[in-house]
């Protein structure tokens, strides 16, 4: 695992964390907030202050450190039954994630049923009421939001059945443990990147197209990309439209903003659709020179990049593999991490060209 | 009972045989035999519910019989509704399905459109349509839409269609029903044309005059036996009655005893003067209590429209309305009904029945404030008002808890006018009272009109079987675009007088 | 003159609990039978799914879809449809979240009170604005209720900033999660509105004017019905079931979901429909919801049970939504053609 990233240790150092940080440059660097403009001064404390509620930048802080123990592990050779409650199965990551913890599982010998919550939390409620009827042992869980299973989960607790979290998490309860992705993480690295690109260029202008309306992840990586570029005063952020981490609505988020910002130099996807979107609704009007990045390291992103339409990206790792495994421990009685933080590499044209890494999904 | 059948059977070119066909139990039809001949009109009579309809529908294959045969041409008949058109078999339905959005043409030719591989050829289309219409005597651009024809244009249509498809037998179910005069006996010259043209046509009609004006030969069924199969001229019409109803009903068409039940001394009911609504120029009349008032008029001449105005369904642009002395202007039928107007509409199917509800709910449809208690329904009040309107109507329903629909026209009709008059309405408007059902239940409806005449009601009937108007009303006022035109003493009035209105104002 | 006809005939009433639609009693003949079958299929060969605890489940899931389907049952009947569920589900849960959340007093009675009422009264507002596009506006229910449902769901988002709003625990959430002697709570709702729905359907004039207006507008209309009434009131009635439906939801998830409950709309049709409701309008009964709606999500709790990929689980559900409409088709059939 890599060591802290500096987005998260903003978090912990407004936590108040700081003394347990990873890293004292960080924490430096988070005092030294006191910019050049001070215009963009406030934005900055609200984007901070987003950023210290979102549950990726807090998992960071601690990942590795909080340790968990089974209360009451099963016995070493009780066969063990594990039902992986995943958000949706309509996007290749969602399945990518599947066939991981199907792989792990059998890998451990356990089994393990998956169900689909169709993006809809309602429908998660039952599924995880259902599979507590089955008489699974544990749950692995994708959240389809944030909120909204407190009350099914402590029926889970009460009936001694353990969960823990893959990709995304939640607050408020105490899984067995948290392998969560690194949005907060993805959205910092790519905007310090973008922040050395355009370095010495004044009044950039860049647009951001945001995923799900409201998604935790969402927030993380738009609040964190924004707040680096806010933080180095030669950006203007000239717009911002949901594109619902969807190609179609971001294509015409994309339409939107193009025609009420023609001068927009940059546009920054929440994930990669988003991105494609652009791209698709760039070239739709016949515009170019407008740079583009995304997020998650899809195939197509890669080939874009390839092909000199995007500029950047960073790989989004599934995690459902590791969640699956620190379940099985847990459930064994061994020691697992409270939380678990897996950031990705940034991917340039230099390292498409050098072909030294691959699509993430 | 059953008659001799005139003709050799060898020549038939359809041979029913045996025909037996129940629906949940209950017998529509029960071993009925049917012979039509190529170049002959054969009427098929009987009352509602007497098997008619079911009867044809297993020639043109809409039902497979439970027990019987059927022989086109000498071979088997197969196959559903659409493999008769193949076998020259047609049928004219009584619900029209002429598709209104698709050109006449496209009507007259449907299924059978000339083409270019995937595309129609317009051209032809429009020629190939237009020999047909020729044909049928409809002189219209077969590129007209539809829906601009009127019901005789498309039924005439369908006849149409009948033909391009080769039809050697062409079915036709109450085809002059909803048509005037006119277009009736336009209607009729077709068939006998068809007939000499060698088609045979199977005519499904409840005027029994022109039953025998037209047909060749006559079949009778009763509650889905064939009661009698013979030449027309064997019959005339009082022994098709007889074999209609089973018995000897020579009294059906007397002439109600009217006494002089003229304008009362205390004025009229109801005033209408100089009336303009949807469909209504100018109209005025009065009626009194005690007094049936008839209105005349060809199909379209406003006579419907006039009654929808009284009764509030349409809004009136001009004109007054008085009602027993009170100024009276509806905004919406339950304005007329609380005024004491009762309307049993033209159709009952579309206008006046819920078909899939039970007779009960559907006959306390309008008196439901009555039958309450604050929001509360009293099924007790509704079944207790029901019998006793079942027993004054003499509505024959084994259950007032089965759906409507399974009442023959002549009850359903006495559901809608126990409905009315259970709102205790001191006017009624009665818009073809008697369309669609059968004879004995025609004379019955008669009568109670003149019952409920006599019990003080004003009533204003519209029809368009002026013998019907002639018998049962006091007065008529005649109606022509819209406009009302003349009015006559019925009893001194006769049919031609009537029309000479209509026709010329 | 006709209280003179009243009198003067003898009375001859029969029990009035014999006076009552035929079509109707086979109608909930189909998902009935269908219910059953799977009831008995499930109870072999589905492990665990026989249990108390997991019937209990079934039956709080299905209950939302089901309270909804009472409202949805009266619009359908009237020969319209409401495609604005789900949006206003969100809307009104996420409403009632945010006065609990912003109420100091969130946590106590008053406060729950408080929000249950306001999601009440949105969900009538909402039903009435339904209504009055299909009455004043002549819009037809389907575009005028899919409107609403782009409109609604963009309030929703809007009040909430378009994040979950959490509910501080308190009386509020025993109603989605809480039971009386062993029954839960959004079952007791849930027999309560059904009864109410029964009342107004069977019991009062109202509901015999919402099977006339089904069944036949221009008759209705003729026979003196104000039919644009009729319609204001089963939207308005379906715009509160909704709001009830979204009392259990957010209760059940703690927390008003503004970007929630997309597609309820279309659970709740399926119910309604695989009951034995005509979308023709005039027939159908809201015993057939109720076990549509069991059908549906006993179906889905049985297949998760029997571990069937959630693919094929779909798949599945549309097959039995087809196959229970068919069957219904089937056994009404040899009525209508007689």
């Amino acid at each position: 695992m890599r060591s802290i990233t500096l987005g998260a240790a903003v978090v912990a150092a407004t936590l108040l964390l700081a003394g347990c940080g990873g890293s004292t440059a960080s924490t430096v660097d988070a005092q030294a907030i006191s910019p050049n403009c001070p215009e963009n001064a406030q934005r900055i404390a609200e984007l901070e202050e987003t950023l210290s509620k979102n549950l990726y930048g807090i998992a960071a802080a601690d990942a590795g450190k909080t340790l968990n123990t089974n209360p009451k592990p099963l016995p070493p050779d009780a066969p063990i039954k594990i039902t992986f409650s995943i958000e949706g199965l309509s996007h290749p990551f969602l399945v990518t994630q599947q066939q991981l913890a199907q792989a792990k599982a059998a890998e451990l010998g356990v089994q393990l049923d998956v169900v689909s919550a169709n993006d809809d939390v309602n429908k998660q409620f039952n599924d995880i009421q259902n599979a507590i009827a089955s008489g699974s042992n544990a749950i692995v869980m994708m959240p389809a939001n944030t909120q909204g299973l407190n009350a099914v989960l402590q029926e889970a607790q009460q009936r001694d059945i353990a969960y823990s979290f893959t990709q995304k998490g939640m607050l408020g309860v105490k899984p067995a443990s948290q392998a969560l992705a690194p949005y907060a993480s993805e959205g910092k690295t790519i905007g310090e990147w973008i922040v050395k690109h355009y370095e010495g260029q004044p009044g950039v202008k860049v647009a951001i197209i945001s995923g799900i309306t409201g998604d935790q992840s969402s927030v993380a990586r738009t609040s964190a990309f924004e707040l680096e570029l806010r933080k180095a005063c030669n950006f203007e952020i000239v717009a911002e439209q949901p594109g619902q981490y969807r190609r179609d609505a971001s294509a015409k988020a994309a339409e939107s903003i193009l025609a009420a910002h023609p001068d927009v130099q940059l546009i920054f996807g929440a994930n990669d659709e988003a991105a494609l979107g652009a791209i698709s609704a760039i070239e739709a009007s016949g515009r170019s020179g407008i740079d583009v990045i995304g997020l998650d390291g899809q195939k197509e992103m890669f080939d874009a990049i390839a092909a000199g339409k995007a500029l950047a990206t960073v790989r989004h790792l599934p995690t459902a593999a590791t969640a699956v495994e620190s379940t099985v421990k847990y459930l064994r009685g061994e020691p697992v991490p409270a939380y678990s933080v897996q950031l990705g590499e940034l991917v340039t044209a230099e390292e498409v060209r050098a072909g030294t890494l691959q699509p993430a999904f | 009972m059953t008659g001799t059948i005139s003709a050799p059977a060898d020549t038939a070119f359809v041979r029913m045989t045996g025909i037996t066909k129940s629906f949940s139990g209950v017998h529509a039809l029960r071993d009925v035999t049917l012979d039509v001949h190529l170049g002959e009109i054969h009427a098929l009579v009987g009352e509602n519910g007497a098997g008619k309809s079911t009867l044809s529908k297993v020639l043109f294959g809409v039902y497979a019989p439970d027990a019987g045969e059927v022989l086109v041409d000498g071979r088997p008949r197969h196959g559903g509704a659409a493999a008769s058109a193949a076998q020259g078999i047609a049928m004219v339905h009584q619900e029209l399905t002429v598709i209104p959005s698709l050109s006449v043409g496209e009507n007259v030719l449907m299924g059978i459109e000339p083409a270019h591989g995937w595309f129609i050829d317009r051209r032809r289309l429009t020629a190939l349509a237009r020999t047909y219409l020729e044909r049928v005597g409809l002189d219209v651009d077969p590129r007209r839409p539809a829906a601009t024809l009127s019901v005789s244009g498309q039924q005439l249509v369908e006849i149409a269609r009948a033909l391009a498809q080769d039809a050697r037998i062409i079915i036709l179910d109450e085809p002059t029903s909803s048509l005037g005069p006119e277009d009736a006996r336009r209607l009729v010259g077709l068939m006998r044309e068809l007939r000499d043209g060698g088609h045979g046509i199977v005519l499904i009609s409840h005027d029994l005059t022109e039953v025998l004006e037209v047909a060749d030969r006559v079949t009778v069924l009763r509650d889905g036996r064939l009661v009698a199969s013979d030449r027309a001229s064997a019959f005339d019409e009082d022994a098709l009655i007889r074999n209609m109803i089973g018995s000897d009903v020579s009294a059906v068409y007397e002439r109600g005893d009217r006494s002089a039940q003229r304008i009362a001394p205390n004025g009229p009911a109801l005033r209408v003067d100089g009336l303009a609504a949807p469909g209504v120029v100018s109209a005025s009349l009065q009626v009194a209590p005690g007094e049936v008032l008839g209105v005349a008029g060809l199909v379209g001449s406003g006579r419907s429209e006039l009654l929808a105005a009284i009764f509030g369904a349409t809004r009136a642009t001009a004109g007054a309305m008085e009602l027993f002395g009170e100024p009276y202007r509806p905004r919406r039928p339950g304005d007329a009904i609380r005024a004491g107007i009762g309307l049993v509409p033209e159709n009952r199917k579309e206008q006046g029945l819920s078909l899939d509800h039970s007779i009960q709910h559907n006959f306390e449809l309008a008196a439901l404030d009555a039958l309450s208690r604050g929001p509360w329904v009293s099924r007790a009040r509704g079944a207790e008002l029901y019998a006793a309107y079942a027993k004054r109507l003499r509505i024959k329903a084994p259950d007032p808890g089965a759906p409507v629909a399974t009442l023959s026209g002549g009850n359903q009709q006495k559901v809608v006018l126990g409905r009315v008059l259970a709102t205790g309405p001191r006017v009624l408007l009665l818009d073809e009272p008697t369309r669609g059902i059968d004879v004995g239940a025609k004379a019955e409806v008669h009568r109670l009109i003149r019952e409920l005449a006599e019990s003080g009601l004003a009533i204003v009937m519209v029809s368009s079987v002026l013998q019907e108007l002639l018998l049962t009303c006091d007065r008529i006022v005649v109606m022509r675009g819209g406009r009302t035109v003349g009015e006559l003493d019925a009893a001194s009035a006769d049919e031609e007088s009537v029309l000479s209105y209509a026709f010329k104002g | 003159m006709s209280t003179q006809l009243i009198e003067s005939a003898p009375v001859t009433t029969r029990p009035a609990s014999r006076i009552r639609s035929r079509a109707g009693g086979l109608a909930e003949l189909g998902p009935i039978a269908a219910f059953a079958v799977l009831l008995v299929l499930f109870a072999i060969i589905a492990p665990n799914f026989f249990t108390v605890f997991n019937l209990t489940n079934v039956v709080r899931q299905v209950s939302i879809t089901a309270i909804a389907g009472v409202g949805m049952t009266l619009i359908i009947l009237v020969r319209g449809i409401d495609l604005s569920v789900g949006s206003l589900a969100a809307l009104t849960g996420s409403l009632a979240a945010l006065s609990l959340a912003a109420d100091p007093a969130g946590h106590s009675l008053g406060g729950a009170v408080l929000a249950v009422l306001l999601a009440l009264a949105v969900g009538a507002v909402v039903g009435a604005l339904n209504g009055l596009l299909v009455t004043v506006a002549v819009v037809p229910a389907f575009i005028a209720t899919l409107a609403t449902m782009t409109a609604v769901r963009g309030v929703a988002l809007l009040v909430t900033d378009s994040s979950p709003v959490s509910i501080p625990d308190g009386p509020y959430l025993r109603i989605g999660l809480g039971d009386v002697f062993g029954v839960p709570i959004p079952v007791i709702i849930m027999a309560v509105v059904f009864g109410l729905g029964y009342l107004v359907l069977h019991r009062m004039k109202i509901g015999r004017r919402i099977y006339a207006v089904g069944g036949n507008p221009e008759a209705a209309r003729l026979a003196g019905i104000r039919v644009n009434r009729v319609l204001m009131f089963v939207y308005v009635f379906g715009g509160i079931c909704v709001a009830i439906s979204a009392l259990i939801l957010s209760s059940r998830l703690s927390s008003g979901q503004p970007a929630g409950s997309v597609g309820l709309e279309l659970d709740v049709i399926a119910a309604v429909v695989v009951g034995g409701t005509s979308l023709f309008g005039g027939r159908g009964r809201l015993a057939g919801t109720f076990f549509g709606a069991l059908l549906i999500g006993s179906l889905v709790n049985g297949l998760q049970l029997l571990n069937v990929p959630d693919y094929w689980q779909r798949i599945v559900t549309g097959a039995v939504i087809v196959a229970a409409v068919v069957l219904d088709r089937l056994v009404r059939r040899d009525r209508t053609t007689s």
